[in-house]
């Protein structure tokens, strides 16, 4: 009999010691994983149909999945600049929407510190969906579905804040949790794959994570575009828009500052930088290497990257966006 | 009384309940000004908790105790939304607007100070472990500065140990080491060298910039004003209650004074009841009168409408309907010189300004426009009088439109039946005058040809008898033309295909046109046949095509026919009231691209001797409508100065298509020499004398009477029988149809042939109940007489 207990209790206790075994001390990890963020949803609801109409643009043509198509093209458009109103082409790369709720602000330049004024900027943009909050409740307010939607939600009923509040309630819900990396993080070991691991590992050794942490792997600082060597000696470009934070701050210092972009979903979103300029992922990452950490990044090594890459896009609706094989995303 | 007391008493209820409320508001505003107090406060603890948060999250960064950007992010980013809290909780508290402006200048330099350190300390991080492998591949790479290498590694470590140590800053950046020139070295070392500092300044920044000290600053603040606000609250409350006390007071004694007026005036309420009765009787009377005035001026069938300078005070229903309103508020308020038309609007508009002058407008024809745009025209009459010490003018409208079209109709009716009758008049005169030259003629043209047939064909006289004869041609011809215009001449109808015709008389057509000139024809094959006098159509046609001809140098005519119905309406202004009677009809058409015509020549191109060529005897376009006239048809024109004219003759259709016997009535054509007695009547001596000999030539006993009655005489008592009576139509005592009646009656079988200027179905209709043996036209030659005569007997 006490051997029975004896053996139930080294059972018991080797159990114990390999669940310990397993899970990661998150302190110490520059990732981490995404968690719900609790909305009203009632707002969500008429978000989710402001976030598909097309009536928020001037000619009634395109809506906010015009440029993020939670779908097929991981919440972008896989262009490498977005067309708005009457063919008009925006000035830099659409990022994902998804997790844009963790970010710590909109746009490439951080101009806009909420996803409310992010609803604004684009409402508003010449080269996006150029309206007006005047023109936009003209056509939305007699709409009877949307009096009903609004009733709860807004006390002035559907007004340019109501919508606006509304979107960034159901952006918020437009999260991709509990991805294999997520898994991982919480302690499920196997949840990767051991080449997966290496990537992780490569990550953290070359100093991606100097940038790409937290829990949306990015999205919570501004970097200089050419830390180690200049981006725009090597591609000189006159616009505007590759000014970054500077077009914001008018700070000298912000120059060539843009906002760190997530790696969620990374596999799902070509092109990739501000400018579109690079389609494949591995040469991006080779970039990344010389621009701005200073290093060659050798190819074996991309690879194992991009296998750990491919761990963290997680699951929208119950569905995984993980692509089923990798190069097909 | 008792319902005036109960509502004072209200009142004064009401008044209390009021002082009450305003109490517990009072109350309320000091319990929620403490609630908001609370809510301030703790508002700021927390953005000092944020504040001192987020310089704690920089420095666990810094000394890697955490290794992601996400908790200093938050805080950073709840420190934000902690101000907006804050602005909402005291932005109407205006005295700590500036404090808070401190505050959010310092959060702004605190923000950036976070924003900087986060990219910053990733690159320094990076650079620094990065630094040793980097050292390594280069002395890998450069192993003849292996030593230099090392001792410059160190020197950057000495340094990241003692950042203090400017010297080793100066040995380390002044270096002339070869392996500098290597970008990716001097990018770290630049990094590991500056960056140190540059993360170091952006904590000292967050934590130096004064957020929490500018809170507490700000908290104090609005302590100090939390505490005036609460002192200036308790002052008003007694202000407060002592008023109440003292609205209570007066409401007391209000409520004393009511009674006592109550009392008082109960007294009178019985002279007030009558008062009242008699006031009531009044109202009632002058709301009779008034119902009474408005009803005279709902039935008035003319506009009233009255303005006060051009801005409607008034309109009657009479008025909203004029103008096509639905309700009277339609037109009230408007101006008036709205609805009156663009023509008369600056006169009318003048008047307006006027009316200050003047206390009375004549009757006044204007034109008005309604509110779909439709005109109308209105006598108005205006008069002012004075309203609250203001001069008003009530005007009068009454719409006389269809009043003025039955003028105008009246007028054009009067006018076209003057020119009818003067035409008709015209025709008598014409036929009359045609009649006695008929008769003349045929004493000349007899004569002649007696003296014709009396000379020798040698005779160089022939030939002046032959001229003369010519001339008398010419001369019945001119007549066959006054007697066409008033309806009397020469007559054969029969039934005529006038497409045949015209394409009979197209070469003679083409001949008589200008060189330049060309004929297009657009002629209907199928045209149904009209009953007419083929000569007298050729000649309208003639007639037409030589107009057009002569009206234009060089261009088309177009010649057409066809058939077409027409109205009522439409004929009556094709005609001169000659009576046709709608229907259908086939019509020949000649359009020209000539000169044209205005309206003062076309009124008159009908009008005999009228004419506006150098060379006209102005009988052709009156003999043209004598002809229609005779055929019963109509004439269509339509010309434009300068574009052209275009003439469209009309002939009844006769669907009945019964072919019409020509006239004169079937004679035989037996020609032979024969002889008999032939009884010649007519007025004219000479006359008789030239038929007389005519007769006598033919080898006929000739009986001679110079009127009906002396001609019924002859007959009877004549001893030989009378083969043929020779017939004038108008004579004296008894004319020929009179003659005939009675010549009937001796003999039925009397076979008499008319002699006449007037067209044979003239004579036809004259004796359409007898059967007469033949009709001679006046004037008549030899030939022509021989051969009826000689049918005849």
């Amino acid at each position: 009999m006490l051997k029975f207990y004896a053996k139930l209790c080294g059972v018991w206790v080797g159990m114990l010691w390999s669940q310990v075994a397993w899970s990661l001390d998150l302190s110490i990890e520059p990732i981490q994983p995404i968690q719900v963020i609790n909305t009203n949803p009632a707002k969500v609801s008429l978000g989710k149909k402001l976030f598909f109409d097309t009536r928020l643009s001037h000619d009634n043509s395109i809506n906010c999945a015009h440029c993020h198509d939670l779908t097929h093209a991981g919440g972008a458009d896989h262009l490498k600049y977005s067309f708005g109103v009457e063919g008009r082409e925006g000035a830099v790369n659409s990022p994902t929407v998804f997790n844009a709720a963790l970010n710590f602000s909109q746009f490439w330049d951080g101009r806009a510190a909420t996803l409310e004024e992010q609803v604004n900027g684009s409402v508003n943009n010449h080269a996006e969906m150029a309206s007006n909050w005047e023109e936009i409740l003209r056509k939305l307010q007699p709409d009877k579905d949307y009096q009903k939607l609004a009733a709860p939600v807004c006390k002035q009923g559907l007004d340019a804040d109501c919508i606006r509040r509304s979107i960034a309630e159901y952006e918020k819900t437009l999260l991709t949790l509990d991805s294999r990396f997520d898994q991982y993080l919480r302690g499920h070991e196997s949840a990767i794959t051991a080449e997966e691991k290496h990537g992780y590992h490569l990550f953290k050794l070359y100093g991606c994570v100097a940038c790409h942490q937290g829990r949306n792997v990015g999205g919570n600082l501004y970097q200089v575009l050419g830390v180690m060597a200049n981006y725009f000696d090597d591609f000189p470009s006159n616009d505007k828009a590759s000014l970054g934070r500077f077009n914001v701050t008018g700070d000298e210092e912000d120059k060539h500052k843009f906002k760190v972009p997530s790696l969620r979903l990374v596999v799902l979103t070509p092109p990739y930088f501000h400018d579109g300029r690079i389609e494949k992922l591995d040469e991006t990452i080779r970039s990344m290497g010389k621009y701005q950490l200073g290093r060659q990044i050798p190819d074996q090594d991309i690879a194992s990257i991009i296998h750990f890459l491919y761990t963290l896009p997680g699951i929208y609706q119950g569905k995984s966006l993980e692509p089923v094989k990798q190069g097909q995303e | 009384m008792q319902n005036i007391t109960v509502k004072w008493h209200l009142a004064v209820v009401v008044l209390i309940l009021l002082a009450l409320l305003i109490i517990m508001r009072m109350n309320d505003f000091h319990h929620s000004s403490e609630i908001n107090y609370q809510k301030i406060h703790a508002a700021l603890e927390h953005e000092i908790r944020l504040d001192a948060e987020s310089e704690l999250n920089m420095l666990m960064l810094l000394n890697r105790h955490i290794y992601h950007y996400d908790q200093l992010t938050a805080s950073t980013h709840r420190l934000q939304q902690g101000m907006f809290k804050i602005d909402h909780l005291i932005h109407n508290i205006a005295i700590l607007s500036k404090y808070f402006e401190r505050v959010q200048a310092s959060v702004d330099i605190q923000t950036h100070a976070i924003n900087d350190f986060k990219s910053d300390l990733g690159v320094l991080i990076n650079s620094q472990r990065y630094f040793a492998t980097f050292i390594k591949m280069l002395i890998n790479q450069y192993p003849q500065h292996t030593m230099a290498l090392r001792i410059y590694s160190e020197n950057v470590y000495q340094y990241l140990l003692q950042p203090d140590d400017e010297h080793l800053k100066k040995v380390l950046t002044q270096s002339d080491e070869k392996f500098l020139d290597i970008p990716e070295l001097t990018r770290h070392v630049h990094i590991l060298l500056t960056y140190g500092q540059r993360v170091q300044g952006s904590i000292e920044v967050a934590v130096n910039c004064g957020t929490a000290e500018n809170i507490q600053k700000l908290s104090k603040h609005f302590d100090m004003q939390y505490e005036h606000d609460l002192k200036v609250q308790n002052l008003q409350k007694y202000a407060l209650k002592a008023m109440i006390i003292l609205l209570l007071i007066y409401l007391s004694f209000l409520a004393w004074r009511v009674v006592s007026l109550i009392q008082e005036k109960s007294k009178n309420h019985n002279e007030l009841l009558k008062v009242k009765s008699q006031l009531e009787e009044k109202v009632h009377d002058l709301s009779k009168l008034e119902q009474r005035l408005r009803k005279l001026f709902d039935v008035i069938p003319d506009a009233v409408i009255v303005h006060q300078y051009g801005r409607c005070l008034f309109a009657n229903p009479a008025a909203i309907k004029m103008y096509g309103h639905k309700k009277n508020d339609d037109l009230v308020g408007k101006n008036v010189l709205k609805y009156i038309h663009k023509d008369d609007r600056s006169q009318v508009a003048q008047r307006i300004r006027d009316s200050k002058q003047v206390d009375r407008v004549p009757l006044l024809l204007e034109k008005h426009v309604r509110l779909d745009g439709s005109i109308f025209f209105v006598e108005a009459q205006g008069v002012s009088f004075e309203e609250d010490g203001k001069q008003v003018w009530v005007v009068l409208l009454h719409d006389v439109t269809q009043r003025l079209q039955e003028e105008k109709e009246s007028l054009a009716l009067k006018s076209a039946m003057e020119h009818s009758q003067r035409l008709e008049s015209l025709g008598v005169l014409a036929g009359g005058i045609a009649h006695d030259f008929n008769n003349l003629l045929s004493v000349i043209m007899g004569n002649v040809e007696l003296i014709k047939h009396g000379v020798t064909p040698s005779n160089e006289v022939k030939k002046y008898i032959g001229n003369t004869l010519k001339a008398t041609d010419k001369a019945a011809g001119l007549c066959q033309q006054m007697l066409a215009y008033s309806g009397r001449g020469q007559f054969i109808v029969q039934a005529v295909q006038l497409t045949s015709l015209i394409q009979d008389t197209a070469e003679l057509l083409q001949v008589s046109m200008k060189k330049n000139i060309t004929i297009h024809y657009d002629l209907n094959e199928s045209l149904p046949r009209v009953q007419v006098d083929q000569s007298q159509i050729q000649q309208i046609i003639l007639n037409l095509m030589t107009n057009a001809n002569e009206s234009m140098e060089s261009g088309s005519i177009v010649c057409r026919t066809g058939v077409c119905h027409v109205s009522h309406d439409a004929l009556k202004d094709m005609t001169y009231d000659w009576g046709v009677e709608a229907g259908d009809f086939v019509f020949v058409e000649v359009q020209d691209q000539g000169c044209g015509m205005d309206q003062k020549t076309l009124n008159k191109i009908f009008d005999p001797f009228f004419t506006t060529k150098f060379t006209g005897r102005g009988l052709g376009m009156s003999a043209v409508l004598g002809i229609v006239r005779a055929h019963h048809g109509a004439l269509d024109v339509h010309s434009e100065v300068g574009k052209g004219t275009c003439f469209r003759l009309l002939l009844p259709w006769d669907k009945t298509n019964n072919p019409s016997e020509n006239m004169p009535l079937d004679v035989k054509t037996d020609k032979g020499r024969k002889q008999g007695t032939v009884l010649l009547v007519d007025d004219e001596a000479m006359i008789r004398d030239v038929a007389c000999q005519m007769l006598e030539n033919m080898g006929l006993k000739v009986l001679q009477a110079e009127d009906g009655l002396e001609a019924v005489e002859v007959y009877q008592s004549s001893d030989v029988p009378i083969g043929m009576v020779l017939l004038d139509m108008t004579m004296p005592k008894m004319d020929g149809k009179a003659c005939f009646v009675a010549l009937k009656k001796i003999n039925p079988d009397v076979r008499v042939v008319i002699s006449s200027g007037y067209h044979a179905s003239e004579i036809q209709a004259e004796f359409s109940e007898y059967s007469l043996a033949a009709v001679v036209q006046k004037p008549y030659k030899y030939e022509k007489l021989k051969d009826i005569v000689m049918s005849v007997l």
